[in-house]
């Protein structure tokens, strides 16, 4: 049901104008509901979550999610942002909280995400008014609650007089025919009874999900295919119909209802329905149109004796899993199948959440995270971990199955500050919440939020194996809009003297934590006549701790040295990659050295030697230098790849490491790649490849990713060996320590660099170019 | 030839042997017909001065405001005021020859400035102590608590003296020094054994020299005083935990007695009371049953001036450092006084006294042996330079400062 805007109100808009919400409520009335529309502005092609308030109590939350004409129109784009409030969806615990609430507080809706409030165009109802006009009428309405009726009184209940509501499509039967549900389909014996049959009573499609009941005679199955003829996913549950029974005087014991969830997908318009056992029991079903809330409410209610294999089933589905949610019901007492405790939950809202506690079922108990909203995921796929306390306290009860308790759980996606959370136990039909908890609001910075993560307990390889469920999507997801945030921020530049105006190379150097580096590249950069005249010098500030001495030292040593060189002040710490590629962005050379600011340049000359290869060679994508520790042996001569068996992926190596340096080669070596600790390459081929990879938390394998970019475009890569530059990196950081923080980073980076290129460098080992000397 | 000499201190102000040194080879060559102009900058900290400016001492002399920023890399407080102060300084007197002495307190910058606004000047360092090459305070000393001689710098044993600061920040800081130290043509050395040490460090063997400091001549003719038959031992200068004075009181008390009545050691040294207490505890401790006995005097600090008359009344000048020293004033003074000089056996001391001839070593450290060469003196040991007074002599002002001529003169 789509309303016109009020013409004289005008949308409230909130945040600002590139990720904010604008929306606002049209109209309300006591017998439909409350409308009004909602979007993301950066994204008004995605739902919107909206929440309801009662003065300050919830009432209600659901998508803003049909598309409306008139804000499409206005905006060019598609919006996905109408919302209807209705009050059959109301909770009775809800209906109960507002009691309390003063008769004259206003209704409130606001934006689920932010907890900012939405303007009305028609004058705002109050909390009384809900009182009187919508609840008295709804409880006056016969009831249709049917909540948690314990599965034994089903099977009590009186036979209907009446038959059920596909009877009377008895006489019409074609076989082969597409039908819609509702449909029977009999076959009729000689003696005009029913030999056997099928009826569907409700179909209710979300999400690609299919929800049919309906009842089946003498048939204990109901397969559904693709129109191709693939089985589909699903799961069927078989109970009691005496209604059916008794309406076609068929003996009970041959009839069966039957619950049956498929996974349809999002594409297919019909499926095949087959019983296996009753061949000739077989139709091809209109998948009905995406379900309306009020019709999936009305299934899910009739199902609540089977709301455990209900939520199971489609709890993949936000649609299906946010209206199953509210009709569980906390276990009865003497359940004893499954105990667990929500410790932490720590929610990035805009990227997902991570929830920690333990968790502890017998066989066939499946225990699941939801949140209100309907995000849900099974336990049994979160990171695990033993837990002596656990143990200690359930081994009486639970034996072997107390081991392993702790979980560690991400649920991705969107997430409301409105939401709670439950711990759900699902055995059978069964399904209680056995826990509930709260989100923390998580740290906004990756790092900060990885901090928190990684220290849990978790063993290596459970870590390792969970990184990609658990871990990436969140942290990645921080990461991503961290980036986001930081591509929007202006830095600001500063030029100290005068910089080479047609620079042959930008020599981008970021600068972190120390302040002293500075003062000692340009002293050796001053003495280098090349550079001096060649190349654009370029500090990247990536530390605002240090931004203050930096800028003055420059100020100061730009005199001293009498050198021209710019200051990018990025006003945040990007790391590694953020930092060069802002420099890059900001620099005027054909060719750019990435050079770390703990690399010094002993005799001058370096630079022409690493430009000459690359001015030769256009088959060249990058060169590297040989640069050694400040006790003259190898740091890096070159760069390899080292399967690592622990980590289950590639290391960076830098053979020869550690070593007194060989004589150098006057000709540049062909290698597999190089360090980004000083690395030349053409400005053009570093943004054809898209510069460096900004998705590696804190830092780690950006130099090597770049390096494989470069060959993947078809390029190769070389060392230069004759020329002098100290590395001042610690030796005694080479190895990867006993674990802690620093070895989940090298886990998360080393899986995003394996997930990468790891058969490329399967590949690059073999060639005899760069096989390891033996 | 027009001469500019650069001191980290005025002599007005300060009596260190560099100034000193400094000074007077600026006042030889000022007299010198060869020279056509002479010039004497010193560093100074005087309030009244403006940071980082040059302002006129007396005609030809100048003192200019400059502070250390950073001690571990020598770096100046005030890098503008070499490029710009400085730098107009040189280019209105623009000197052909440039001492430098020393660079404490100035920062290591000024000898790249040099070059860069004169690059045809001949530039000469002198090096005072081992600063360039050891972070602690320039001794060549552990910094645990044996005090360990150390014999060569490395950026891994650097490190192990001072844990707070990696084996990288040693290289910087090697780096920065070599960077300045690469612009100087000639650097001069007052002891061999100094120039070894740097040249182990990594000066080149033919860019380094050694040049004694010039001492000024003094008449010989104080009559010595006091009891005949008693030898008289003076120790000369601070009290410091590096100066030897607790080995020298070990080593007086472990001479037999019957010897000792002989000896008399005279302590002409001040500022115990701002050395750490453990030392002034142990020196305490050991100095009264000495003091009681009456074989040892506290005689405390003293003036300049009052030097060479209390040295003329010893018979013998102990040095009994643990450290190496460079050149000690205090020997030069000795052989000025014409008195033999009882030194630890290593560095810059074994290198300026000669064992037997000018003096007598004992093995550093060692109180036993110390205590031995005592005894050797108590009864009546004497030196073959005692004899000879061209044996026991120093080299002169104007000699110093000839030699120092004659390496410019060398340079090309």
């Amino acid at each position: 049901m789509i309303h016109s805007p009020s013409q004289k109100t005008i949308p409230t808009f909130f945040g600002h104008l590139d990720g904010g919400y604008a929306g606002l409520v049209d109209y309300m009335d006591s017998e439909n509901g409350i409308f009004g529309w909602l979007l993301g502005i950066a994204s008004p092609d995605q739902p919107t979550s909206w929440t309801l308030l009662a003065g300050d109590v919830v009432l209600l939350t659901g998508l803003a999610d049909e598309v409306r004409d008139d804000i499409s129109l206005a905006l060019g784009r598609t919006a996905r942002c109408t919302f209807r409030i209705a009050w059959d969806r109301v909770t009775e615990q809800a209906r109960s909280a507002i009691r309390d609430v003063p008769g004259t507080d206003p209704l409130r809706v606001i934006v689920s995400a932010t907890g900012e409030e939405l303007e009305w165009s028609a004058k705002r109802p109050t909390v009384q008014w809900l009182r009187d006009h919508v609840f008295k009428r709804v409880s006056a309405k016969p009831t249709t609650e049917l909540t948690a009726l314990p599965v034994a009184e089903v099977a009590v209940v009186t036979p209907q007089a009446a038959p059920p509501s596909s009877r009377s499509l008895l006489v019409g039967r074609h076989v082969g025919a597409v039908r819609s549900a509702p449909c029977v389909l009999v076959v009729p014996s000689e003696q005009g009874a029913i030999e056997c049959g099928v009826g569907i009573d409700h179909a209710v499609l979300a999400d690609g999900c299919l929800v049919l009941t309906g009842w089946l005679v003498e048939a204990i199955a109901l397969e559904a295919r693709s129109v191709d003829g693939a089985l589909l996913p699903s799961r069927q549950e078989l109970f009691e119909r005496v209604d059916v029974a008794d309406a076609y005087s068929i003996s009970r014991d041959d009839v069966r209802g039957f619950l049956l969830v498929v996974q349809c997908g999002l594409q297919a318009n019909t499926i095949k329905l087959v019983c296996p056992d009753q061949q000739q029991l077989s139709l091809t079903l209109q998948l009905p149109p995406i379900a309306k809330s009020e019709a999936m409410v009305q299934l899910v209610k009739e199902q609540v004796p089977r709301l455990g294999a209900l939520l199971s089933a489609t709890a993949h589905s936000l649609r299906w899993a946010s209206q199953i949610i509210p009709f569980l019901q906390d276990p009865p007492p003497l359940f004893n199948a499954a105990r667990g405790h929500i410790e932490q939950a720590k929610a990035a809202f805009s990227v997902g959440g991570v929830v920690a506690g333990w968790a502890l079922s017998v066989p066939t108990c499946e225990i699941l995270v939801a949140t209100s909203s309907g995000i849900v995921r099974f336990v049994c796929d979160a990171i695990r971990w033993h837990r002596d306390d656990i143990t200690q306290a359930f081994e009486k009860d639970f034996g072997a199955f107390s081991m392993d308790a702790g979980f560690f759980l991400a649920l991705p996606g969107k997430l409301h500050a409105t939401d709670r959370l439950q711990l759900i136990a699902v055995e059978g039909n069964h399904a209680y919440t056995i826990a509930r908890g709260d989100w923390t609001a998580a740290p906004q910075e990756p790092a900060s939020f990885a901090k928190w993560a990684f220290d849990f307990p978790l063993p290596p390889d459970r870590f390792q194996a969970g990184l990609s469920s658990h871990i990436v999507p969140v942290v990645g997801g921080l990461i991503e809009a961290r980036n986001n945030a930081f591509h929007r921020l202006e830095p600001e530049i500063a030029t100290f003297g005068q910089p080479p105006a047609n620079p042959l190379c930008s020599i981008i150097i970021p600068l972190y934590g120390r302040t002293d580096f500075l003062q000692q590249q340009l002293m050796e950069f001053s003495d280098d006549p090349f550079v001096r005249k060649q190349a654009e010098i370029v500090f990247v500030i990536d530390d605002p701790r240090i931004r203050g001495t930096i800028l003055s030292e420059a100020a100061m040593l730009s005199q001293v040295y009498e050198l021209g060189f710019t200051v990018i002040d990025g006003r945040v710490n990007r790391g590694y990659s953020g930092a060069n590629n802002l420099g890059a962005k900001h620099a005027k050379g054909r060719t750019l050295l990435f050079l770390n600011s703990d690399v010094f340049p002993t005799r001058p000359g370096w630079l022409q030697k690493m430009l000459k290869p690359l001015a030769e060679n256009p088959h060249l994508g990058i060169v590297g230098g040989r640069l050694l520790y400040c006790n003259g042996s190898i740091q890096h001569d070159g760069m390899m790849f080292e399967w690592d068996n622990a980590l289950r992926g590639y290391l960076n190596k830098h053979p020869g490491s550690g070593m007194e340096p060989p004589p150098p080669r006057p000709k540049p070596l062909e290698r597999i790649a190089v360090t980004g600790a000083c690395m030349l390459m053409a400005a053009e081929v570093f943004a054809e490849v898209g510069g460096f990879d900004e998705q590696f938390l804190i830092g780690d394998f950006e130099d090597s990713d770049l390096c494989l970019k470069v060959r993947r475009s078809g390029r190769e890569i070389v060392c230069v060996e004759d020329i002098s530059l100290v590395h001042l990196e610690r030796q005694s950081f080479s190895g990867l320590g006993s674990g802690g923080f620093r070895q989940r980073v090298v886990f998360y980076n080393l899986h995003r660099h394996q997930t990468a290129w790891g058969p490329t460098i399967d590949g690059l080992l073999q060639d005899p170019r760069f096989r390891p000397a033996a | 030839m027009k001469v500019l000499v650069i001191a980290h201190a005025h002599p007005d102000f300060s009596v260190g042997g560099g100034e000193i040194a400094a000074y007077n080879l600026y006042t030889t060559l000022r007299d010198d017909p060869d020279t056509t102009g002479a010039l004497f900058l010193a560093r100074s900290d005087l309030g009244t001065i403006g940071h980082g400016a040059i302002v006129s001492r007396r005609p030809g002399e100048y003192l200019w405001r400059q502070d250390m920023g950073d001690w571990f890399k020598l770096r100046t407080a005030n890098a503008l005021a070499v490029v710009k102060d400085f730098r107009a300084f040189l280019r209105q007197h623009r000197p052909d020859t440039i001492y430098v002495h020393h660079y404490a307190h100035m920062g290591l910058e000024l000898l790249r400035e040099i070059r860069h606004t004169l690059p045809q000047a001949k530039l000469v360092l002198t090096l005072h102590e081992y600063t360039a090459i050891c972070n602690h305070q320039g001794q060549m000393v552990k910094t645990d608590s044996t005090k360990r001689l150390c014999y060569r710098a490395s950026l891994e044993d650097c490190h192990l003296c001072f844990p707070a600061v990696s084996p990288e920040s040693f290289w910087l800081r090697r780096r920065y020094i070599e960077k300045h130290f690469q612009v100087v043509d000639m650097f001069v050395s007052p002891s061999e054994f100094l120039r070894q040490r740097y040249i182990d460090w990594g000066i080149p063997a033919d860019r380094i020299t050694v040049i004694e400091n010039g001492q000024p001549s003094f008449a010989r003719d104080i009559p010595r005083r006091g009891q005949p038959g008693i030898q008289k031992i003076g120790f000369f200068g601070q009290v410091t935990e590096y100066k030897g004075v607790d080995i020298l009181l070990k080593g007086l008390s472990l001479v037999p007695p019957d010897a000792r009545r002989d000896l008399r050691v005279e302590i002409h040294g001040a500022n115990l009371e701002q050395r750490s207490e453990a030392f002034q505890v142990l020196i305490k401790e050991l100095r009264a049953p000495l003091l009681e006995e009456g074989c040892l005097r506290w005689v405390g600090g003293y003036e300049r001036t009052e030097l060479f008359r209390k040295m003329s009344q010893v018979d013998w000048v102990v040095i009994p450092s643990i450290w190496w020293e460079n050149s000690p004033m205090v020997i030069q003074e000795a052989l000025v006084c014409g008195k033999p000089v009882l030194a630890a056996d290593i560095g810059g001391m074994a290198e300026k006294v000669r064992d037997g001839v000018t003096g007598l070593h004992f093995e550093a450290r060692n109180p036993f042996d110390l205590a031995e060469k005592l005894t050797m003196i108590a009864q009546g040991y004497v030196p073959a330079g005692v004899e000879q007074p061209d044996l026991l002599k120093s080299v002169s002002y104007a000699e110093s400062a000839r030699l120092y001529k004659r390496l410019v003169a060398s340079l090309t």
